[in-house]
């Protein structure tokens, strides 16, 4: 892998897995499970937060900037504005809808993973994971392709700090992943737990 | 370090360099020392950077468990309307700033705890009470209109639970209904016997030196525009003690 600092070509996942070396579901299931996972994807987004967050690219990276600056300081982002209709609004410029409802989740469940929230009506603690792995492969998957230095030069000045939210969110869920076989009862706060790095396993986009 | 750990921590380590890359193409001036943790940070410190404090778990989740039970099925799930309810940010990641007009369709607590001085049957504003068919039996908001007219529940065969679908009042109505008699509890006050009410703990060691009930703490005593609020139709509640489900 060569550096995108050197200018160099590089992919995000070099691995040889195959799709049936994931944890993700069997094909079979997956378009199940998406579409029950349609249930709470209207939820998140009716979320109000309205006009008290200006929704201006420019200002909200300078934000993220500045905390990671202050690492000491960090102080959690509350994830409610990442799962509200103005950051979306902000992703589908560069994604597809596909892509904006795969972050809406992985950046979700992840919340819902990191607090230990055990309430899924409609999922078993499985197939929340499962879910998770097949939104962390599809946001993987998309930064994988946007990533390289032939769309990163085509891509403007707002592309890219969408593209630097998404990096920052992604990296914070990825930490929280584990691998699913690791979880007999659903993951509370003090157990890291989601297969998104299942997903990245089989992102094989090289 | 297995073969997930090396994996995990070499997509981390990936992401983090394109981020410190696209900070230098977007002039974001990220510091040498940030650039250097971000490029180092193990997926572990990730975790230990953007993990919210347990405080805040354990409170959201409090908030979680009290109001999934009222909440509609569909939003049930859904954590995010209680993580943030009333607060909105102004800046997208700082802390939040509390912003009255556009309170969400949540009682706020941290709004309620600006009472905590009071009586506990002070906690729930007298507007609520008003503008909802909700009758507060002790502290918990029992959704049955049959008892509006002041029908007490038998405390051991009470299902209640937290309305949470009721707009929360402004801070200023907040103090002002605290603050303002209210007529309707008029000849309730005066029937009342508040001997019977018997108030938390920490209650008991207040200062109950009001002239007009001495249940009730003077907290006002120095302020010249101070009235001593009706108490509301808790008071009737015989001989229960006051609780506050929280």
């Amino acid at each position: 892998m060569v550096s995108p600092l050197n200018g160099g070509e590089t992919t995000l996942t070099n691995f040889n897995y195959s799709y049936d070396m994931a944890d993700l579901p069997p094909p079979t299931v997956r378009a199940d499970i998406l579409e029950r996972a349609k249930g709470f994807t209207p939820t998140i987004t009716t979320i109000y937060y309205g006009s008290q967050i200006q929704w201006d690219e420019e200002i909200l990276i300078n934000d993220l900037a500045d905390l990671f600056n202050n690492f000491e300081s960090w102080k959690p982002p509350k994830r409610g504005p990442l799962c509200s209709t103005g950051f979306f609004d902000l992703i589908k410029t560069i994604a597809a809808d596909e892509t904006t409802a795969s972050f809406q989740r992985l950046i979700y469940l992840h919340s819902m993973i990191e607090t230990g929230f055990d309430v899924l009506d409609s999922f078993q603690p499985s197939e929340f994971l499962q879910l998770y792995a097949m939104a962390g492969h599809h946001c993987l998957g998309f930064l994988d392709r946007k990533l390289t230095v032939q769309s990163l030069a085509a891509s403007s000045q707002k592309e890219l700090r969408v593209l630097f939210f998404l990096l920052s969110s992604t990296l914070s869920a990825i930490s929280f992943a584990g691998p699913i076989n690791e979880f007999a009862s659903f993951p509370s706060v003090n157990v890291s737990a989601s297969s998104i790095l299942s997903g990245s396993k089989t992102t094989n986009l090289s | 370090m297995d073969l997930f750990d090396a994996m995990q921590e070499h997509i981390c380590r990936t992401l983090a360099h394109f981020i410190v890359y696209l900070a230098s193409h977007l002039n974001l001036q990220l510091s040498r020392k940030a650039e250097q943790k971000l490029l180092t940070a193990s997926p572990t410190s990730w975790r230990i950077l953007t993990r919210t404090p347990n405080e805040w778990h354990k409170r959201e989740l409090k908030a979680l468990s009290e109001g999934a039970e009222s909440k509609e099925p569909g939003n049930s799930m859904d954590p995010f309307a209680s993580h943030d309810h009333g607060l909105a940010t102004q800046s997208f990641w700082n802390e939040p700033e509390l912003t009255q007009p556009s309170l969400p369709p949540v009682i706020d607590y941290s709004m309620i705890g600006y009472c905590e001085k009071f009586p506990k049957s002070f906690c729930i504003p007298y507007s609520i009470q008003q503008e909802s068919p909700l009758y507060f039996d002790g502290m918990q908001a029992v959704e049955n209109p049959d008892l509006a007219s002041g029908t007490l529940l038998d405390p051991s065969t009470s299902t209640s639970t937290l309305e949470m679908s009721v707009a929360p009042p402004s801070s200023d109505e907040l103090w002002s209904t605290i603050m303002a008699p209210n007529p309707e509890y008029a000849e309730l006050s005066q029937e009342t016997d508040y001997s019977a009410v018997e108030f938390e703990d920490d209650l008991q060691s207040c200062e109950r030196t009001s002239p007009v009930c001495p249940e009730w703490p003077n907290f006002f005593a120095d302020s010249p525009n101070f009235t001593v609020p009706h108490p509301p139709p808790i008071s009737i509640n015989s001989k229960r003690k006051l609780h506050f489900k929280r």
